[in-house]
């Protein structure tokens, strides 16, 4: 039972700011000023305040540890609600655009609820209901530019493939039940590390490959990603930009509460499939970038390759130290969601304008919109990997991490297929920059989203030129082994905000 | 005679795979969503197995089973509603009739 | 412990899969939508062979009840493409076929030769079990079943959203959506959408 309900904060604000918008939106007529964006990104940020500024909300642990309020759902925390941040205030350029504004911005929100869940989550049951919170909202928003067969035909593919992975996790989940009579995951790990049989073994590992499948294709990494590239084509690029990012993060959170809370004793089990997932990724999304016409698949076929790098870190954990391999995650990720929502921002900007989100349309963007083509250059090095950008730190984090790990293969591997990255993302800087455009007009950039834009820009350049807080930020987040006493991570707690 | 564990247990993944026939070889989207409510009956039947027979006192896989009817009823209304969408779009819920984005 | 018949597990197990199985074969998807009841039903009996009494009038109520009776009207809704002398299959049926066996029976073998203990304990009765589970839902499951109700609600606006016909726009100006562009398709769709 609780008697402080402190701790329900943030999901209670994030509550009622959902169903806010959403009954608000009836009674706006005169949609001039986009009211409804903006107080869905004050929401976000207030949330983001409370729980590092408001005692009692984060470290401490729910329901005999059901839900657990730790540095790890901190850090998590903090991309989700970036994410959330960033796609609002973006979306309140195009809301007078909209039919249906209030329930986009609920169900984003609700989104992000259910992914808060997955990240705080101390039980395979928190992290299933909130996947479920996050997949239903973000199903229903792929669909909502209804006048587009394309996102018609994006959200039927991502109902089909999304339910038939969440009915394989839950049936995943039952089996990994019946094996450890549990899914909370301190019994699980004390379990795991006693002696099994091999039956129960083998039971267990379907369970778990159940699961990991439903994770797989959350995070887009192959061989799950196969809806990936379409549904990032047809959905709106604005919800795309919160699934590629904020929706990517929670699939990592269940994956790293999973494996390293509840499963650490195993990790020389599962390193060489989460390995095996990693390499497959980054070939897949690679390989698969090279030769797409179209912006929102590149970005797509981009994600699944990131996908891969993270992974690398996630099969370098080692339960008894994973402060590198987690801190480098929610490191990369925080700095992913800047760099990936511009990137979305960026292709909703030029398909607002131009009408086409294929890469011929960023032709000769310096010469039509200067700030922009900047913004382009600066998100394709931070995804390229190139210093100064965040994305050079990041990556090298990831692959710190996972050489801690012993995951040498993993790390040439990304290496080598980070240099293979860099020639399709030059590519489309060059037609940014290189060719001429084929109309001279000047580009409209609603302001909200330019702002939107250009806070994105600044985060990576920031994050890359001066790393540390980003850095620590992860540093205190253990996931694996047990739970940091509460004393202990009350030391580590608040004052301590990134970027 | 009567019936245990792994009976239920047997049945349960006899199930799970006759809904996985129903996702991976029906054309029909409606077809596609009874494939998927069948492997979800087959994970609630495979909870309550559980709960009977190994742990009769624990709340939690009755929890589970509430959570995947939710999920269930939840999955089904806006799966549905995607489909009237494309319906009204394509004209046709086959879902390898539906294929503008490039695959 | 008084284990259930296998008496009453056959039947109830063979009238389940025998149903499933129509529901995955039947050529007009209207008679798998009917399949589908019987089938749930059986599932319904398990439960009550297995003491789960409250689970037997959810099963009833939720899936027998409200999710076949939502599959169903779209089943009507869409039933004038839906020709049984089709094609029914996608082309990866011919492979579904061995996967979904290997893993039906597979399954089941692993199933049957995992080491499950034997706990000989009787169930408790249908008032104690269900007062369990509500003091459950308010107690240690209070988050989940919190989150279950968002569930419900984030699928209803979702579904209203998405369900919600557009009308053709009466203001000179067209309602567009979040993208802000037109496709020439449009026309085309929304001659369909008239057509019914």
């Amino acid at each position: 039972m609780i008697t402080d309900y402190r701790p329900l904060l943030p999901y209670l604000i994030l509550t009622l700011l959902a169903i806010g918008v959403a009954v608000a939106d009836t009674f706006i007529k005169e949609r001039r000023t986009p009211w409804l964006g903006w107080v869905t990104t004050a929401g976000a940020l207030l949330v983001i305040a409370v729980q590092w500024f408001v005692p009692g909300v984060m470290h401490v642990e729910l329901w005999n540890g059901f839900v657990r309020h730790d540095a790890f759902a901190l850090g998590f925390d903090l991309v989700f609600l970036v994410a959330l941040a960033l796609t609002s205030l973006a979306a309140a350029s195009s809301e007078h655009r909209m039919k249906y504004a209030g329930e986009f911005y609920a169900l984003l929100t609700f989104s992000t609820i259910g992914l808060m869940i997955v990240a705080a989550a101390g039980s395979l049951l928190a992290v299933i209901v909130g996947i479920e919170l996050s997949v239903i909202s973000l199903l229903a928003l792929s669909g909502f530019a209804k006048r587009e067969l394309r996102s018609a035909e994006a959200a039927l593919k991502l109902f089909v493939l999304g339910g038939a992975a969440s009915a394989a996790t839950f049936y995943g989940a039952s089996i990994i039940y019946g094996v450890l009579r549990t899914t909370m995951f301190g019994p699980m790990s004390a379990i795991v590390s006693g002696p099994m049989d091999v039956g129960e073994m083998v039971a267990l590992w379907a369970g778990l490959a159940l699961v990991l499948g439903g994770i797989g294709f959350k995070i887009s990494a192959a061989p799950f990603h196969l809806w990936a590239p379409d549904v990032y084509e047809g959905a709106p690029s604005l919800m795309v930009a919160f699934l590629s990012t904020a929706s990517k993060a929670g699939g990592f959170a269940a994956l790293l509460r999973i494996l390293g809370d509840g499963l650490g004793p195993l990790a020389a089990h599962w390193a060489p499939v989460v390995g095996m997932l990693a390499a497959l990724s980054m070939i897949v999304g690679n390989f698969g970038a090279i030769g797409q016409t179209n912006l929102k698949r590149l970005i797509a076929y981009s994600g699944i390759a990131q996908a891969g790098y993270i992974l690398v870190a996630v099969a370098g954990l080692i339960p008894g130290d994973p402060s590198l391999a987690v801190g480098s995650v929610i490191m990369y990720l925080l700095l992913y969601a800047f760099t990936n929502v511009g990137a979305l921002l960026l292709a909703q900007a030029v398909k607002e304008a131009t009408g086409s989100d294929e890469v011929s349309a960023l032709r000769g963007l310096h010469k039509r919109s200067p700030m922009l083509a900047f913004a382009a250059l600066m998100i394709l090095f931070s995804l390229g990997g190139i210093p100064p950008l965040a994305g050079f730190v990041g990556k090298l984090y990831l692959f710190a991490a996972g050489w801690q790990g012993a995951q040498y293969v993993l790390v040439v591997l990304g290496a080598i297929v980070s240099v293979v990255a860099l020639y399709y993302y030059l590519m489309v800087a060059l037609q940014v920059y290189i060719r001429d455009p084929a109309d001279d007009r000047r580009l409209p950039v609603g302001r909200s989203l330019a702002v939107s834009l250009a806070i994105c820009v600044i985060a990576m350049l920031a994050i890359g030129i001066y790393p540390r807080p980003a850095v620590l930020l992860g540093k205190d987040a253990r996931a694996g082994g047990a739970a940091p006493s509460q004393r202990e991570s009350v030391q580590a707690a608040p004052g301590r905000l990134a970027v | 005679m009567t019936a245990n564990l792994t009976h239920y247990l047997a049945l349960s993944a006899a199930l799970f795979g006759i809904g996985l026939y129903g996702v991976l070889a029906r054309r029909n989207a409606i077809a596609v969503l009874m494939g998927i409510e069948l492997m979800l009956n087959a994970a609630n039947i495979n909870f309550l197995a559980f709960w009977r027979f190994l742990a009769p006192n624990s709340v939690e896989p009755q929890v589970y089973v509430l959570v995947v009817l939710t999920v269930a009823a939840a999955e089904a209304a806006v799966g549905l509603a995607v489909v009237l969408n494309v319906y009204r779009s394509f004209g046709t819920v086959n879902l390898d009739e539906i294929a503008r984005l490039k695959g | 412990m008084i284990s259930p018949s296998i008496f009453v597990f056959a039947p109830l197990a063979s009238a389940a899969l025998f149903t499933a199985l129509m529901v995955v074969r039947s050529r007009n998807v209207i008679h798998a939508g009917y399949w589908l009841l019987p089938c749930l039903l059986a599932v319904a009996g398990l439960f009550g062979s297995l003491e789960a009494h409250f689970f037997v009038v959810v099963q009833i109520l939720i899936y027998a009840g409200a999710i076949l009776i939502l599959i169903l009207f779209a089943l009507m809704l869409t039933r004038d493409v839906m020709d049984p002398k089709q094609r029914q299959t996608t082309k990866f049926a011919p492979l579904a076929v061995p996967l979904c066996i290997f893993v039906g029976l597979g399954g089941a073998l692993m199933m049957a030769r995992a080491p499950w203990p034997a706990i000989q304990a009787a169930a408790p009765g249908p008032a104690e079990q269900t007062k369990a589970l509500g003091l459950g839902l308010i107690g240690d499951y209070a988050l989940p079943f919190e989150v279950a109700s968002l569930i419900l609600l984030a699928a209803l606006i979702g579904a209203i959203c998405l369900a919600k016909a557009e009308k053709e726009p009466a203001a000179p100006e067209p309602v567009i959506d979040l993208r802000g562009e037109i496709e020439l398709e449009e026309s085309v769709s929304a001659g369909a959408a008239d057509g019914h």
